[in-house]
């Protein structure tokens, strides 16, 4: 067998609907929230100014998801709701992470006292529901975006120490560690250099589903009000906002609310196929 | 009439398809055991063996993308496509014993749950009572020391030669025809190896079970089978009785193999470092052996 | 007996984690900008109040001597007083708690009741069209909100066919069982009072169910990768080879095995009701924690917040004991004490 483990894990991918589905939508859903000032067909309705003599109109030609109670495009929000909801993922996780990940490294690795106090900390951060925790911390702060963002980030942390630790622990066993060991590298390059690159399956796998995960939390916390604040356009206060008006002015609910299905299941289904190409190089 | 044939695979070949690639595994190969024969099929990792055991259990006909061609017949019936009929024999007319014997046995279960599923599959409908004391004098048989303890143990507690003993013992309760035994004992140490091989030979010869066994080691075969079948890349190479074919290899691979194994020690075939075109010469068969219906060499 | 041992080191690990989670949450109330007694009596009342409400909660003090007094304060039983109800925060969770505990844990029983079967299913009947139906459906419930399918719900079976209750545990003019446990299906029939019992069922259907529907979703795919992994392993092509039938192996021989890497995860995805109960109990009016969380938090009343974030965090615990405990009634290895499992 002289196939080299990326193109098994390629052709794996690729002969699965299911995982090019995901990769489609997700395409889709980051292309329109970078090109929305373009494609969106009324830019101007992203802030608190809408079309006054277009009030609470339901899909038709003019605006294909219908207007809300001030005028504004439903459509056009929902596609820079998409570019908020990816822009706060892409910030959650590029700064949880990494932190997660090293943390749990050096906790996987390194044992001992620092094995003990990492762990009892990530297990205390666990302890808490999710979305508990998000809307303990929006609890003490102001509720503005960024406060929500980093209220996510705070929580978000501790699953990739867990994720790293426990692999760290099973690969530390392995034979290319205890080679590295005996030829003298350091902790750092061990950890880094060999047993890192191992993990990144898993992580990346892990990354992929976050995105969409970290959106339904966002969105989750602002259909309670913690989290984004009008006019500031997001899918979750979208629903909550458009819910009192149900059922009669139902598009205000139920397109944000596919909007959401969409971007989520995109990544999801992604995520799901990445992790099974990994599989199939094992 | 030496006794009847209990297993006959007649120009049998086997292909795996996925997409619009077909692997050809076996490429047409012949072979037979008779009732009170012990069998061996041996080659390297890979030579096809594992699966030619796996198609005469009718276990690989069913997945998706096999093709089989050819013919496997289990004590007289028909097991080339999947049919009701060799899924019903298996654990009555045909079982099999595995590799690494305490991970073939369910951890979650006591042995003797898994027993009376296996006597269950056997067709025999006994009591309660009566599965458990078949089973105490199975496993007696096996000269396990405390066949009841030993019932009502998990795998895990058990040590590695004990369950070889156990699944020894479920293998022949329900006195099958045919035993296909996968490596027996290669995951055990060699003293316990050598003395369950010695217990199969005890127990096959009480039974009259007809074995083929497959294996990568030259010793244990040389030790325990009748005739030997050699397997290289899915084509019978050779083919003979035993003394014949460790006095006087024939083939070009066999007459590799015999070297590169070392003598003393009961290891396994390293896989052949070079391979060289006379690996592919034609089968070649010793006197007096031959297959059913076919004219002898 | 080695499972004793293990609940006992459980249980004190558990225990130094909810004081972790205590001092975590404590610090975060304490540490924010702002001044928590100001924001909580609002920009009307005069300097003297705010500062007489300072003192009276020893917001002055330094964050290890708050902290003493919390704990002293615990020790009694006693977690605060809230700003927005003026009750006792103990007494607050009490009345509310068991509202979000029925919701929570008769959802919880569909995950199971559910989930479970239909993982199995699927994975006996892999790469069949069924399969991937299943699958498909599965995955749709997971990437969906709670609170989506609590406004799907309620629109499609509570407005426009009105099968359903729209909101609420009871109907308005139905008064409540006498309280014994808070539960309104166990306190009906200890009263001998049927008709509250089934309605109060009946108004349990819809949100349980969008509460449920996500879990049963991730349940259903764990199950049934975890049921696949398990019938690669070697006594699963034994059983195979033996001749047992296929219903049994997927009934018994496969399934027990296959339970313990789920149930492990169903402990956590217990969790997510916990969390999720809070946006649907938003949507059905739900008299329970959740709704008072929410009120409580948009009030920055620091007593309550915290209280409430204990009792949850502690469910939570408690939750990942019992699942531990029937991990290992199945798991012979970790009974009789072998360590960890390796099924």
């Amino acid at each position: 067998m002289s196939t080299r483990p990326s193109s098994v894990a390629w052709i794996e991918f690729r002969s699965n609907p299911i995982s090019i589905l995901g990769l489609v939508l997700v395409v889709a859903c980051v292309a329109a929230a970078l090109l929305a000032d373009w494609i969106t067909p009324y830019p101007e309705h992203v802030g608190p100014i809408g079309d006054f003599t277009a009030i609470n109109q339901g899909p038709s030609a003019a605006h294909w998801f219908g207007t809300d109670t001030i005028g504004r495009d439903v459509l056009t929000r929902i596609i820079y709701g998409f570019r908020m909801s990816l822009t706060m993922a892409v910030l959650v996780l590029a700064i949880s992470m990494p932190v997660g990940v090293v943390l749990g490294l050096l906790a996987g690795y390194l044992g001992g006292w620092v094995e003990f106090v990492l762990m009892r900390l990530t297990d205390i951060f666990l302890a808490i529901p999710p979305l508990v925790l998000a809307m303990a911390i929006m609890g003490f702060l102001p509720a503005t975006l960024t406060n929500a963002m980093l209220a996510v980030t705070v929580m978000w942390w501790p699953w990739y120490t867990r994720l790293v630790y426990n692999l760290v622990r099973s690969e530390a066993r392995e034979g290319y560690v205890l080679a590295a060991e005996v030829i003298g590298a350091s902790a750092p390059h061990v950890m880094f250099r060999e047993i890192l690159p191992n993990c990144a399956p898993a992580i990346l796998t892990k990354l992929t589903l976050d995105v969409g995960f970290v959106v339904l939390m966002v969105s989750s916390l602002s259909f309670l009000g913690l989290g984004v604040q009008p006019p500031t356009p997001d899918l979750g206060s979208m629903v909550a906002d458009g819910a009192k008006y149900m059922p009669d002015a139902w598009w205000l609910s139920v397109f944000p609310a596919l909007a959401i299905l969409v971007l989520v299941l995109g990544f999801n289904l992604l995520g799901d196929g990445l992790r099974e190409a990994f599989d199939a190089e094992v | 009439m030496r006794g009847d044939i209990v297993l006959r695979i007649a120009d049998l070949t086997l292909g795996f398809r996925r997409g619009r690639h077909t692997a050809e595994v076996l490429h047409g190969i012949s072979l037979h055991v008779r009732r009170g024969e012990k069998v061996a099929l041996v080659g390297e990792s890979g030579s096809g063996k594992s699966v030619t055991a796996r198609l005469a259990l009718g276990r690989l006909q069913q997945e998706k993308g096999t093709l089989v061609t050819g013919t496997i017949e289990v004590a007289g019936i028909e097991a080339t496509r999947d049919s009701a009929r060799i899924a019903a024999a298996r654990g009555k007319i045909v079982s099999m014993i595995f590799q690494d014997p305490t991970s073939a046995l369910n951890p979650v279960f006591r042995i003797g749950e898994v027993f009376n599923e296996v006597l269950r599959s056997g067709g025999q409908r006994l009591s309660r009572r009566a599965a458990r004391e078949k089973a105490v004098r199975a496993l007696a048989e096996v000269h396990i020391p405390d066949p009841e303890r030993c019932l009502d143990s998990y795998p895990f507690q058990l040590s590695g030669g004990m369950n070889q003993r156990v699944m020894i013992a479920m293998a022949l309760v329900n006195e099958p025809a045919l035993l296909l035994a996968d490596e027996p004992g290669t995951a055990l140490d060699v003293t316990v190896q050598a003395q369950t091989l010695k217990l199969m030979n005890e127990m096959i010869e009480r039974h009259g079970t007809a074995v083929l066994f497959i294996s990568h080691n030259l010793s244990v075969v040389r030790e325990f089978a009748d005739r030997v079948y050699v397997i290289y890349r899915g084509n019978i190479v050779e083919h003979g009785r035993t003394e014949q074919i460790f006095a006087e290899p024939r083939h070009p691979y066999t007459r590799a193999l015999m070297q590169a194994a070392p003598k003393l020690v009961a290891a396994g075939l390293p896989d052949l470092p070079e391979t060289s075109p006379a690996f592919r010469d034609p089968l070649i068969v010793h006197e007096g052996c031959g297959e059913p219906g076919e004219v002898a060499a | 007996m080695p499972i004793l041992r293990l609940l006992l080191r459980r249980l004190a690990i558990s225990i130094l984690v909810l004081f972790g989670v205590s001092l975590l949450i404590f610090c975060i109330a304490r540490v924010v900008p702002g001044d928590p007694a100001r924001i909580a009596l609002g920009p009307n009342a005069t300097q003297a109040q705010v500062d007489a409400l300072r003192a009276a909660r020893h917001l002055d003090e330094p964050i290890a001597v708050q902290y003493l007094y919390f704990l002293r304060d615990l020790a009694h039983g006693d977690l605060g007083t809230s700003l927005y109800t003026k009750r006792p925060v103990t007494a607050d969770i009490a009345s509310y708690l068991p509202a979000t505990l029925e919701l929570v844990l008769v959802a919880g029983l569909m995950m199971i009741v559910f989930g479970i079967p239909l993982g199995v299913f699927a994975a006996r009947f892999k790469g069949r069209w069924a399969d991937h139906l299943g699958r498909f459906v599965a995955v749709l419930t997971v990437c969906t909100p709670a609170f989506v399918w609590a406004v799907i719900l309620q629109l499609l079976f509570a407005y426009l066919w009105p099968i359903f209750p729209l909101e609420g545990r009871l109907p308005t003019n139905v008064p409540p069982p006498p309280g014994v446990t808070g539960f309104y299906l166990i306190d009906s029939l200890l009263a001998g009072n049927p008709s509250t019992f089934g309605l109060a069922a009946y108004h349990l259907v819809l949100p349980s169910l969008a509460l449920a529907l996500a879990g049963i979703g991730q349940t259903a795919r764990l199950t049934r990768s975890s049921m696949i992994e398990t019938y690669r392993r070697p006594y699963i092509e034994m059983s195979r080879a033996y001749g047992f039938a296929e219903s049994r192996i997927a009934r018994r021989y496969a399934f027990r095995p296959a339970l313990i890497p789920t149930l492990t995860i169903l402990g956590l995805d217990f969790a997510a009701l916990l969390a999720n109960a809070f946006l649907v109990e938003r949507v059905f009016v739900w008299s329970g924690l959740s709704r008072y969380g929410v009120e409580v938090i948009l009030r920055k009343d620091l007593d309550a917040i915290v209280g409430t974030v204990m009792v949850i965090a502690t469910m939570f615990l408690l939750t990942n004991l019992i699942v531990d405990l029937l991990v290992s009634v199945i798991n012979p290895r970790i009974r009789l004490g072998e360590g960890r499992a390796r099924a």
